[in-house]
Order: structure tokens, then C-alpha cells, then sequence
């Protein structure tokens, strides 16, 4: 059973109906106390700013939770907003401390046109651990997104705006995250959320 | 590299796909999720779903029909028609639908668009903007489903809808709509290089070569409706093209 987070934002139905698909039951989780043993990966989801999110986050306890979580190994998979959380502080805003699970701060794109908004490629910089696999080398994924991560040593896909480059897909133990929406990018989106599931329970 | 987009329009009445010319002589087309579903396979890259009801009906149907396509897609897709409340908008985010379009309301109270930033994220948010041109490089905006001039001028309100927080520009030539003698490039060109935010080409669309013409002036995604509706022009067929015009463009052989 895959878990949710839900903290007001954004939409985890879209999540929930794409883990359907796929034959994965899933639930939605407000907080900490609701995890119960079935549960072996969870997700956090997210569209929306930075600050505001990291405050609904620590007001169920999801920090600490989610720290121990991670400690132990167990999966977890940041979609969109869902990985800035995850990385080590956002400037959207004034700076505001993330979950820091991923290496890197989050910054402004700095392109003419803003947000990136529509299906973009991927390049792989470094090896995924098999997650190349699961898609197709002309494959489009669904951005929508202002803030980014620029490349660090957890990235393992970038995607190119104008003339800068953005992570798109992080890897680090047991921690995966994608800047792009999975759950809005067709057949593509579907299939890498699926490769991403199975790669953090085979590491678990 | 980031793609072009291209996008389906689809009106909605009660429940229903219909299509027309100005809004007469409206034919029922189909099932919005069945609908949505044939273009996601046939690679379109987004979906706007308008709603036409009358405001009593629309509260009631737009629930299951918004429902029913987000249970079914897995593209990204905006829903407008009637939002007049960051309420109202935050119900239809809820519901699956990426986006909403604010049109009639925004412009009656600019605040709408804050509130709905705030609430839902720029991003969320798509100002659809409906413009007649009134002189040479000069456009009106029209609200009311395009029945009321506001005296307002068009690049002037994308410039507040912007700094306002919306995350997008839909923008609509009244005077070429429903014409497929091609989009307003006039207009479009000032408009692309003017905001930051995306813009999105409506009205006159008939042909490959007018989605082309829009690309090439800096438009981020181009919205038609009858074109793609009727089989005029097939969404695979133009992309391929698309792409042989050296557009960035999200295509897959069949």
C-alpha cells in the first residue's frame, strides 16, 4: 500500500488515480499517527509555493516523521513541489530550511518566460539505477513549475529551458523525486511513476 | 527541449460537448471524458473544457463532467465558464481539472485573480481573454461570452492580469473566430514578447500553416476547436508537420 501526504496542496487525486492504473492501492494521508504497517513507500505530492507548504508540513509533524522514515531506508517519492521539500532549503519567498533528504537549494528558473509550462525531454547525466529502462528516449514529460533545482550530485536527468538547465529526476537512496507530474504526462508519465515505485522497493 | 503545445478546445453545455458557430446552431458532439480521451491518444498535448450552461445548470453538471474526465485522463486539462469566486475555483482544482480560466469575472473584479494565485498557485491560473480589434493595433476586450465591450485595452489587461498573478494568457480574436482564415498575428506578435507568461493562440485557426504562423511569432501552445472536432485538420498529421518545420514538438510514431 503506498501512502499519500496530503497538506492542502494541490491535488492527490490525480496521484491516486494514476497509482490506479497501475494496480496500486493507495491512501491518502492528513497525518503521521494515520501510517500503519501496510504502508511501504510514500509519496509527497505538491503544487504551490515553497514556504507555505514546509509550514502545513510541520504542523501534522511530518519533518520528524519523515526524517525517521528515511533514516531506516524506507521509500519515498517527491512529485513537483513534492521534490523542493525534499531538498535543503527554497529562496521562493524569502529562504525557507526543506526536508533536506536531497542535496541543493531551490532557485528562480532566471528564464524570460516563466513558469516552464508544457512537455519537455529528458537527458540523463548519470546512471538511475535502471529508471532509463522504464521510458522511451523521446519521451515528453508535463512541467509546470517557476522554482527549480539546478543540477547537483543527486540529479540524475536535467531538462533544458532556453539556455539553463533544471533537475528533473533525483535519485539518492531511498529517495526519489520528480520535477515533472507523472500523473500528467500520458502513457510516458504512467510507465516512469511505475519504473520509480519498483526501483525504491527493490532498495528498500 | 520545451515543446509547443496543442490544444483542443471543447465547449461544454449541460453536461454535453457541443459545437457551433457563435454559439448557434449548437450540435452535440459527444461526452466530454470520452472526448478527452480520444484526444489524449491522439497526442494532443492539453485540453480547455469552456462551459456554456446557464449558471443554475452549470453548478450542477460541471461536478461529474470535471470528475469523470480527471478520472479518466492523464493530460494536463483547464476548466473555465462562470468561475466567479476563488471558491468556485478552488472546487474545480479539487475535482482533478490542472487549471481554471477566469474571463468575465476577472475583469469585473481584478482581485479574483490574486485570490485565486494565492489560493491555487500562479500556475493554476489561466486569464482568458476575449479582444475585437477596434482600430489598426488597437484591441478592445469583450466579456460576456463576448456580448459587452468594456472599453478596456487588451494589452494594457494582460499587463495588469500578470502582474495580478496569472500564470497564463488565453487570447481570443473575436473578429477571427469561427473564420479559419488564421489567428490575429498582429496581435499575437506584440503579445508573446510583451509578458513573461505563456500565451496561448485562439480564434481563426483553419489550417496547419496558421498554427505554424502562431509558433513562429513566439505562441507557446495554439487552442482550436472545429478544426480538431470535424477532422479538418488531424492532431498526429499536424504535429508531424510541425515537426518538419523544425517546431519543438512533442510527437511519437504511431
Amino acid at each position: 500500500m503506498i501512502g499519500i501526504i496530503d497538506y492542502g496542496a494541490g491535488n492527490v487525486g490525480n496521484v491516486q488515480r494514476a497509482l490506479s492504473f497501475h494496480n496500486e492501492r493507495s491512501t491518502i494521508l492528513r497525518c503521521p499517527d494515520q501510517i500503519n504497517n501496510s504502508i511501504d513507500l510514500l509519496i509527497l505530492p505538491g503544487v504551490g509555493a515553497f514556504a507555505p507548504a514546509m509550514s502545513a508540513l510541520e504542523k501534522e509533524g511530518w519533518p520528524f516523521f519523515l526524517s525517521q522514515w528515511v533514516e531506516k531506508g524506507h521509500p519515498l517519492l517527491g512529485i513537483c513541489l513534492g521534490l523542493h521539500l525534499l531538498c535543503e532549503g527554497g529562496e521562493e519567498g524569502g529562504y525557507r530550511k526543506g526536508l533536506g533528504f536531497l542535496e541543493g537549494v531551490i532557485r528562480h528558473l532566471g528564464t524570460q518566460k516563466y513558469p516552464h509550462m508544457g512537455w519537455n525531454s529528458l537527458e540523463w547525466i548519470r546512471s538511475a539505477q535502471g529508471l532509463e529502462k522504464s521510458c522511451h528516449s523521446n519521451d515528453y514529460f508535463y512541467f509546470v513549475h517557476s522554482y527549480g533545482l539546478p543540477q547537483t550530485n543527486d540529479t540524475v536527468a536535467i531538462a533544458r529551458v532556453e539556455e539553463r538547465e533544471v533537475s528533473a529526476i533525483c535519485l539518492r537512496d531511498s529517495v526519489a523525486a520528480f520535477q515533472f507530474h507523472p500523473e500528467r504526462s500520458g502513457s510516458a508519465g504512467l510507465s516512469i511513476l511505475k519504473g520509480a515505485i519498483d526501483l525504491l522497493r527493490r532498495h528498500s | 527541449m520545451l515543446t509547443k503545445r496543442i490544444i483542443p478546445c471543447l465547449d461544454v453545455k449541460n453536461g454535453r460537448v457541443v459545437t457551433g458557430i457563435n454559439f448557434v446552431n449548437l450540435k452535440d458532439t459527444g461526452n466530454p471524458a470520452e472526448m478527452a480521451l480520444r484526444y489524449m491518444e491522439e497526442q494532443a498535448d492539453e485540453l480547455v473544457f469552456l462551459d456554456i450552461s446557464a449558471s443554475v445548470e452549470r453548478r450542477c453538471t460541471m461536478k461529474s463532467w470535471v470528475k469523470e474526465v480527471a478520472d479518466r485522463i492523464f493530460i494536463p486539462f483547464t476548466v473555465g465558464g462562470g468561475i466567479s469566486s476563488a471558491e468556485q475555483a478552488r472546487e474545480i482544482i479539487a475535482l482533478g481539472a490542472d487549471k481554471i480560466a477566469l474571463n468575465t469575472a476577472a475583469v469585473k473584479n481584478p482581485e479574483i485573480i490574486e485570490e485565486c494565485a494565492a489560493l491555487l498557485g500562479r500556475q493554476a491560473i489561466v486569464l482568458a481573454i476575449d479582444v475585437k480589434e477596434v482600430k489598426p493595433g488597437r484591441w478592445e476586450v469583450y466579456i460576456e461570452g463576448g456580448q459587452t465591450p468594456t472599453g478596456i485595452d487588451a494589452l494594457q489587461w494582460i499587463r495588469q492580469g500578470v502582474d495580478l498573478g496569472c500564470g497564463e494568457i488565453l487570447l481570443t480574436s473575436m473578429d477571427r473566430d469561427g473564420t479559419k482564415i488564421g489567428y490575429d498575428i498582429p496581435l499575437l506578435s506584440q503579445v508573446a514578447t510583451m509578458v513573461p507568461v505563456p500565451i496561448i493562440a485562439s480564434g481563426g485557426a483553419g489550417t496547419k500553416e496558421h498554427i505554424l504562423e502562431a509558433f513562429n511569432v513566439g505562441c507557446d501552445g495554439a487552442l482550436a476547436a472545429s478544426i480538431f472536432h470535424f477532422g479538418i485538420v488531424d492532431i498526429p498529421d499536424l504535429k508531424k508537420w510541425l515537426k518538419e518545420q523544425h517546431i519543438a514538438i512533442r510527437y511519437l510514431e504511431a
